[in-house]
């Protein structure tokens, strides 16, 4: 399959109101914009959603940007700019989420437009370079007049509550003649979410103004706003050094102006011409061009253009100067536009080389107090996760770092909402305030309710919503989550919680029938003595418990977000199943105990929750784990305790392993190489094996103690063949050459553990 | 088996997530943005979809924002 392409820009109108002296659309090489046509008909725009809608379906692409552009999108008007953003949504949002942003220079923007944002969820960026003075260097209407009154009314229009969740941010081009630190406190007096620093566009031919005796200009002025901000504590992320940073730390640049990510771009011009980045036309006329478009040609033959190809090499891709080059994982060769020379092409350095190596040590440079101290797990912990079942120390510190993991996700939805009102705005909102004051007056009630897994496992949701998701409903349940938390501190509050088909969740708690209000949210009045709502409670139904032989594990029926696991979970058990469930889950607890009591120990600390799954229609036993619910296993009841003690066994190695993954990397995450396994039909990758391995550790280990007890039998034979499966792979998997450091201890302890069996019956 | 008696002593082993325990729900929201700081590394680190190299929530066009 060819490669994926997640973000488009549309051009819906190739005219612009200003007459900016430094655009690249009009003003640089490419003069194309003299033949397209001025608006994106309609049919373009249809047929550009449907390939989009094709791609992302093709490809199961979790989510799409769009961002209209021009030009100047605004020229396309309120009710064309209506029937297009229908186009887009109704054509994309079943296939997967679409996250719809528009540039523009604001000229345009008044209150009618941004209600029709706020109805099709449209994130507005804005072009501003500055104070008055530098704004109007280059951004003028054709007549000279200042643009600068216009686009602050409509960064004012943007700040105001009812549409602060639009704003997406600022856009800056670098200008030397201007006052670094004024243009720095100008954007930053717009509040913006959000600045990028643009290097204006050139080339080898067409080199920037820079200053003779200045070797690298344009790092000073970018280290001069990189100091302040760094003084000011980051008041705002400026994705330019947030970039340099990321792709230094070798991680994704988020950018295409530097790192060396592989293109993830294509561009349709309002004729609905697939082009490459917009950037090329600072190089010469025509180079962004494809030759092919929207009406016959799909996303992959356009992704899969020389042009759009040769940008996904990586280093490869680089000319032998910055192949060489100690920065280069940063710059990635800065802005491929920036590269060009009519002699021989892109094969360069950037024009503004010198800048970027004088400005990545600048940006990198971070001071040490500012970054929390990462985990440690302590001596011996990996050996002893490494030997099967991990001590309960070990769970322990397993658990401390997962206290970490939650806290970031639970922080990282706060962050995300958009106060955009409402009754689960507002529910979300309080909610949040709710939490934090709990946090600082009563933190042991915060980590008790975020130990249980449905919290990661909403969080998750939330951060990673899956297509369809209702974001507003699921952000909302941090007002649950902090009843929950008010609950478990004995506190009296008023909590106003999402009402979620009729039913109001407070986790670790229980659910109740209320009759929702317009707004889709009920008030709890909570209490020492219990929970009140202001609209009457109808059938609560409280979190069921089972405590038995050291084994404490809520059994999730209700909680909303318990079904992470793919397999289906059940409903709310009736009572025949709860009692069966019961049963089952003590009489397990009551096997591991007796027969595996190093692993029941560990399944006693780390095993929160259990969630019922529905039966498989064959017959077979199903069970699951989700990487993001640690301390929850997903299972569907066999007909007898012995088997459900091999189910909790297998699904709890998978818990620890999937958190250990997370803290540390045991094998090369990269790594494509696929291993033959004697347990699955078809090869699997690394991951997998080692998930297979240390799962089958376990039950080798169960079997064992099973035939100890009755030897001959049926134990015994499950036993060598587990066993055997363990041991070719762990061989495999030893001599693949794509194990870490940690990993070879961890195969290493397995290997130790396997070889101190002795034979069975 | 007796796991604690049996583990070897190994080294203790740095992890790539930063502890975050005692800093303030409040504060980690406040560093959320930060795509450089410690709630976003961890972030990215326990939801990364190795099987979706798309899963990037940021736009990368250099003329938008």
């Amino acid at each position: 399959m060819s490669a994926s392409i997640s973000q488009y820009v549309l051009k819906v109108h190739s005219r612009c109101d200003l007459a900016c002296d430094h655009c690249y659309v009009y003003e640089h090489a490419d003069q194309s914009w003299r033949v397209k046509p001025r608006i994106l008909a309609e049919a373009a725009a249809g047929q550009a959603a449907a390939r989009i809608a094709e791609h992302a379906a093709r490809h199961r692409l979790g989510q799409v940007h769009i961002v209209l552009h021009g030009g100047e999108p605004l020229l396309l008007r309120h009710a064309r700019l209506r029937t297009l953003l229908t186009v887009l949504r109704s054509t994309i949002d079943p296939v997967t989420r679409l996250d719809l942003r528009i540039h523009t220079n604001g000229v345009l923007l008044d209150g009618q437009l941004c209600a029709l944002f706020d109805e099709y969820r449209v994130k507005v960026g804005v072009s501003l370079d500055g104070d008055r003075a530098a704004n109007d260097r280059h951004r003028r209407f054709p007549d000279g007049r200042s643009s600068h009154t216009e686009v602050r009314q409509a960064l004012a229009l943007l700040r105001q509550p009812e549409h602060r969740h639009l704003y997406a941010g600022i856009l800056c081009t670098v200008d030397l003649a201007n006052d670094p630190i004024a243009v720095y406190e100008a954007l930053l007096a717009e509040s913006p979410p959000q600045v990028d620093l643009l290097l204006p566009h050139a080339t080898w031919d067409r080199p920037p103004d820079r200053p003779p005796d200045l070797p690298a200009p344009y790092a000073a002025w970018l280290g001069a706003i990189h100091t302040r901000w760094v003084a000011d504590g980051r008041p705002v992320p400026i994705r330019f050094f947030d970039s340099l940073v990321s792709a230094w730390e070798g991680r994704p640049s988020s950018s295409e102006a530097v790192g060396l990510d592989a293109v993830d771009l294509l561009v349709i011009e309002t004729g609905g011409d697939w082009e490459q980045t917009d950037s090329l036309k600072t190089s010469f006329d025509g180079a962004a061009a494809t030759s092919l478009d929207v009406f016959s040609h799909s996303v992959d033959e356009a992704a899969a253009h020389p042009g759009v190809a040769a940008r996904r090499t990586g280093l490869a891709g680089l000319c032998a100067t910055c192949r060489a080059c100690e920065v280069v994982r940063a710059c990635g060769g800065g802005l491929y536009a920036h590269r060009y020379m009519s002699q021989n092409g892109f094969d360069n350095p950037s024009v503004y080389c010198a800048d970027l190596k004088a400005l990545i040590p600048h940006v990198t440079a971070r001071p040490p107090a500012a970054t929390p101290a990462g985990h440690v797990l302590p001596d011996g912990t990996l050996e002893s996760l490494a030997a099967g079942p991990g001590s309960r120390a070990a769970m322990m510190s397993l658990l401390e770092t997962r206290s970490s993991v939650t806290r970031a996700l639970v922080a990282a939805v706060a962050a995300s909402l958009d106060h955009s009102g409402g009754g689960l705005g507002r529910a979300a909102a309080e909610g949040w305030a709710l939490l934090s004051r709990l946090d600082e007056a009563q933190p042991d009630a915060v980590r008790e309710i975020f130990s249980y897994p449905c919290i990661q496992a909403w969080a998750a949701r939330c951060l990673r919503p899956p297509p369809g998701a209702d974001l507003s409903l699921d952000r909302a349940h941090l007002a649950g989550i902090a009843a929950a938390a008010a609950l478990w501190a004995g506190i009296e509050t008023d909590v106003r919680v999402p009402v979620r088909d009729g039913v109001i969740h407070v986790p670790a708690y229980g659910a109740a029938t209320v009759t929702a209000g317009a707004d889709r949210t009920a008030v709890l009045h909570l209490s020492p003595s219990g929970l009140r709502c202001d609209r009457g409670i109808r059938g609560w139904q409280t979190v069921r418990r089972v405590s038995t032989a050291g084994l404490s594990v809520t059994v999730e029926d209700i909680d909303p977000f318990r079904d992470c696991q793919v397999l289906p979970a059940t409903g709310r058990l009736s009572s025949e199943s709860w009692q069966a469930w019961r049963l089952g889950l003590a009489g397990a607890a009551r096997h591991l105990a007796s027969e595996v009591p190093a692993y029941a120990d560990a399944l006693a600390v780390g095993l929160r929750s259990v969630v019922p799954l529905r039966p498989d229609p064959s017959g077979r036993l199903r069970s699951g784990t989700a990487r993001q619910a640690f301390g929850a296993v997903a299972i569907t009841l066999p007909a007898d305790a012995a088997s459900l003690s091999v189910l909790l066994l297998h699904e709890m190695q998978h818990v620890k392993l999937a958190a250990l993954l997370d803290l540390v990397d045991l094998f090369d995450r990269a790594s494509e190489r696929l291993f033959q396994v004697s347990w699955r039909a078809e090869p699997r990758p690394i991951d997998a094996v080692m998930h297979g391995i240390y799962a089958h550790l376990a039950i080798a280990e169960l079997w064992r103690a099973r035939a100890g007890r009755a030897p001959g039998g049926e134990a015994a034979r499950h036993f060598r063949t587990y066993r055997a499966w363990v041991t070719e792979a762990i061989d495999d998997v030893a001599a693949a050459g794509v194990l870490t450091a940690h990993g070879e201890r961890f195969v290493a302890g397995m290997r130790s553990t396997v070889g101190s069996w002795a034979d069975a019956g | 088996m007796d796991c604690e008696a049996q583990a070897p002593g190994g080294a203790p082993a740095p992890c790539l997530i930063a502890d975050l325990r005692d800093i303030p729900l409040h504060r980690l929201a406040g560093q959320a943005a930060d795509v450089t700081g410690p709630v976003a590394a961890v972030v990215r680190r326990v939801l990364e979809d190795p099987e979706s190299p798309t899963s990037v929530q940021v736009m990368t066009f250099n003329s938008a924002i």
